[in-house]
């Protein structure tokens, strides 16, 4: 299996007042394709840091990130805006839907901002399908319920097919209910489209859907 | 339409109208006033041209935009009358009074027979003045409450009684006999100017030599001169349209980059979600220009709206005339658009610019 995703030594720091706060002091990853990663760790020791790094959100103090062949580190901010645009999709933990469009404006919005000529309203159809929100398709975030909001997400960061999502504790605002559904997606997806899923996670349970864990502490990968 | 322009014009009604009000305002203003000016402007050539002479003999420095002096005598009439290619002259007393929206009018003292004859206006109700307590208007005039029967206030309180209306519009709107005039103004003998018309006005430039040759030491103008548009004749008017051009531009703006700045500060997070899909900032600039830009655009169309409708209503009150130009419509919706545009591109450059991450966690 190819190494869609390589992190290697990666460092950050940020300057909080008068203070130099590291977030990450040295973080390897290889992430392979179609794989399903789970980052679990506890408050504070750099998951959120290190997805954002690897979405291109943030630029490292130190290290180099590799996605899909590209290198995120050497690039300027419009080149990491534009590899995000390709290769990432990002999953919120508090959904991040625009309440003004219906979830298939979501996602159309999602696909205009990826460019590349006309959308693609069968792509469309086939992951609202799959996700099981074809009647949920001109209802506006307010009129879904925290479940359905979170799948609408998690269709609009894969409507465009990225190499990679990047999921920042999707079930966090969830119940039970709704988490075990959203975690199946997630699963579905990792299993009919091979899609590589990087999930940072405080649930033991959500984890254990993935393919392999792991963990972080200080700002390091134990 | 799925569209977040749109969506975000309709998720704050209020707001957008406002801003929508703020440009509709610049381009009311800029329409408004030059609609003036140009009404003005046109109805003044329109009364003027209606004079049919092509020639006014005066004294030096006795005609000014809103006073005259009846300081020429109108034994020149008769002499004018000899000089070769003259069809006709009319002595005129032209008299500024307080009145009015502007706080001034003006009334002429005519000789009805001849000047009729020369301007060829006529009677559309009435007879012309005989007593020197009548007075003649235009239709225009009447229109404003003065029917035939009724009384207009001159020289302080005096009361005149309208005798007759007038068409077409030439010249003051009221006018009196030149006795009448010269007896209230207490100037026997005497007139403002001389109206000359030409035999034939291909003529009038030579037929203007021989008068100022026979009569040396008057003033000899054209009429086409003599009554020039309002820009020229009242001093900065030119410049107090081209400061107000410049302001309507600058509410625009203003009124754009507040309701965009608010709008951004309120969306930050959007905006930071918008950059996590991967949208450059040319993307997110574009998007709120577009939004400043639909803004402007209905602003545009109301301002339109506006202006028709406060012309529309204050030429029935006062009976000031507007004459909206395309030019300056084109003006007015090109300062709608720059000064939307302008407005909204430093709160959108700043948006393009957010951290993102910041952003995201924006409350």
């Amino acid at each position: 299996m190819a190494i869609i995703l390589k992190a290697e030594n990666l460092e950050k720091t940020y300057r909080v007042g008068k203070v130099d706060v590291q977030a990450l002091r040295g973080v390897t990853l290889t992430v392979q394709e179609g794989e399903f990663l789970a980052v679990m760790g506890p408050s504070g020791c750099g998951k959120s840091t290190m997805l954002h790094l690897l979405g291109g959100l943030l630029t490292p103090t130190k290290g180099r990130i590799i996605v899909d062949g590209e290198d995120l580190t050497a690039a300027s901010d419009a080149r990491r805006t534009d590899i995000r645009r390709r290769k990432i999709g990002f999953v919120f933990q508090r959904f991040n839907l625009f309440p003004t469009l219906t979830a298939e404006g979501n996602l159309r919005l999602a696909e205009r901002i990826h460019g590349n000529g006309a959308e693609d309203p069968d792509r469309r159809r086939e992951i609202l399908r799959m996700l099981k929100l074809e009647d949920k398709m001109h209802h506006k975030p307010l009129e879904l319920s925290g479940g359905e909001q979170q799948r609408v997400a998690l269709a609009r960061a894969v409507v465009n097919r990225p190499a990679i999502v990047l999921a920042d504790e999707p079930t966090g605002n969830l119940d039970t209910e709704n988490s075990a559904l959203v975690l199946k997606m997630f699963r579905d997806l990792n299993d009919r489209f091979n899609q590589t899923i990087i999930m940072i996670t405080h649930n033991p349970e959500a984890a254990q859907a993935c393919q392999r864990i792991i963990q972080m502490r200080d700002g390091h990968i134990v | 339409m799925d569209s977040l322009v749109i969506s975000n014009i309709r998720q704050r009604p209020l707001r957008s109208a406002i801003s929508v009000l703020g440009v509709a305002l610049g381009v009311a203003l800029v329409m408004l006033f030059t609609g003036l000016a140009r009404g003005m402007s046109y109805d003044l050539q329109r009364r003027s041209s209606n004079v049919r002479a092509e020639i006014i003999f005066r004294r030096p420095g006795s005609v000014q935009a809103t006073s005259t002096t009846a300081n020429l005598s109108t034994k020149y009439v008769d002499l004018i009358k000899q000089i070769a290619g003259v069809e006709t002259a009319v002595p005129v007393i032209r008299h500024f009074y307080s009145s009015g929206v502007w706080g001034v009018d003006q009334v002429e003292g005519i000789d009805w027979n001849s000047f009729t004859k020369m301007s060829g206006i006529r009677l559309v109700q009435g007879r012309g003045p005989q007593a020197f307590d009548e007075i003649v208007i235009d239709e225009t005039k009447a229109k404003r409450n003065h029917p035939v029967g009724s009384s207009v206030k001159l020289f302080g309180d005096k009361e005149f009684r309208v005798v007759g209306i007038y068409a077409p519009e030439s010249g003051a709107r009221s006018k009196l006999s030149l006795e009448a005039m010269q007896s209230a103004l207490e100037v026997p003998g005497k007139c403002s100017y001389i109206l000359v018309k030409i035999s034939n006005p291909a003529e009038q430039i030579a037929v203007a030599k021989r008068i100022n040759e026979t009569l040396p030491g008057n003033t000899v103008q054209f009429t086409a001169e003599f009554f020039p548009n309002v820009e020229n004749s009242i001093p900065g008017l030119a410049i107090f349209m081209r400061v107000l051009v410049i302001l309507a531009a600058v509410v625009s703006v203003l009124v754009v980059m507040l309701a965009m700045h608010t709008t951004i500060t309120e969306r930050t997070r959007e905006i930071g979600i918008l950059k996590a899909m991967g949208a450059s900032r040319r993307y997110i600039i574009s998007e709120i220009e577009r939004e400043a830009l639909a803004i402007s655009i209905m602003g545009i169309v109301v301002g339109f709206v506006l202006s028709a409708l406060a012309g529309f209503f204050i030429h029935k009150s006062t009976s000031l005339i507007f004459e909206f130009g395309i030019w300056w419509a084109l003006t007015a919706a090109a300062i709608g658009l720059i000064g939307g545009a302008l407005g909204a591109f430093y709160p959108a450059a700043r948006a393009a610019n957010l951290d993102p991450v910041t952003a995201l966690a924006y409350e």
